[in-house]
């Protein structure tokens, strides 16, 4: 790996100081001096948010996935119900496309994505539709169990 | 052994179904590489282990009731079943033994439903 020269210096917060929030950034020479201080408080933030943005657009992208799905299993039910469709037409066409038809019920990899649901379906309006646990793990593809779990262990964050 | 309270559930290799409604027609739920049917019983249902687990594990819900003749009551009620099931409603609950019973032979999960607001409710208050 090639390295390159700069005269950029980075000052590292003194860990002994009390305010270590920030990381300064000098460049320069003899004449003239660049001073750039970044807050890493405002960095995290900024982090913080990119990182729910994505989160709220991967639940929500799921969230209309998984809608599509109930739509393709009721119109496929409706095709058995008025005998268009065989029984045994019916399981081929779930056994062959389950991507088309089935939720798929998946683990919760952090209490953060919990906070994102929570506050999706609390944009989404509880006035709405009083959505029960199950819904909310069907809407966004998470198992139930760990959600129930998770929100009961989240309730000093929610408050 | 009865449960009729929030959060209650079943699992069982056989069950029986009595429901005065059978709700939605299913729609499909992958768990841990399984596919369920899933239905919504929007009225009093009742659900009874005719067949136990073997081996008598729970699948889905560590905390599910898994004896023989174990019964799940209550208004709103979620199955899964691992087989599409066409259930016959039951019209009059009063009459016990006139009660339609579809009896499923496959795997069967049921869970007294909970609601959102209410499971927010409690971890707030807490």
């Amino acid at each position: 790996m090639e390295s390159i020269d700069t005269n950029f210096q980075v000052l590292l917060p003194d860990p002994l100081s009390k305010d270590n929030s920030y990381l300064t950034v000098v460049s320069g020479n003899q004449d003239n001096t660049t001073i750039l201080d970044c807050n890493l408080d405002a960095r995290l933030k900024t982090f913080t948010y990119l990182k729910h943005s994505q989160q709220n657009e991967n639940f929500l992208i799921e969230a209309t996935r998984n809608f599509i799905k109930k739509q393709n299993f009721s119109e496929l039910n409706e095709l058995l119900d008025e005998g268009e469709i065989t029984e045994e037409e019916y399981e081929i066409q779930l056994k062959d496309n389950p991507e088309k038809y089935f939720i798929s019920l998946k683990n919760i990899n952090s209490p953060d994505e919990v906070i994102v649901i929570a506050n999706l379906v609390k944009r989404i309006g509880l006035n709405l539709r009083d959505f029960s646990t199950s819904e909310v793990s069907e809407m966004f593809s998470v198992k139930e169990n760990q959600l129930i779990s998770h929100v009961n262990n989240l309730r000093n964050v929610l408050k | 052994m009865k449960l009729v309270q929030l959060g209650n559930s079943v699992e069982c290799q056989k069950s029986n179904i009595a429901l005065r409604s059978s709700g939605d027609n299913p729609f499909g739920i992958e768990y841990e590489g399984v596919r369920y049917f899933k239905y919504k019983s929007k009225k009093r249902a009742i659900v009874t282990i005719t067949e136990e687990l073997n081996p008598k594990e729970p699948r889905i819900c560590k905390t599910s009731y898994l004896d023989l003749n174990g019964i799940l009551e209550a208004e709103v009620i979620e199955i899964w079943t691992e087989k599409r099931v066409k259930f016959e409603v039951t019209s009059n609950f009063s009459n016990v033994h006139g009660i339609q019973q579809n009896s499923v032979n496959a795997f069967t999960f049921a869970k007294i439903v909970i609601t959102w607001r209410a499971i927010l409710e409690k971890a707030l208050t807490i």
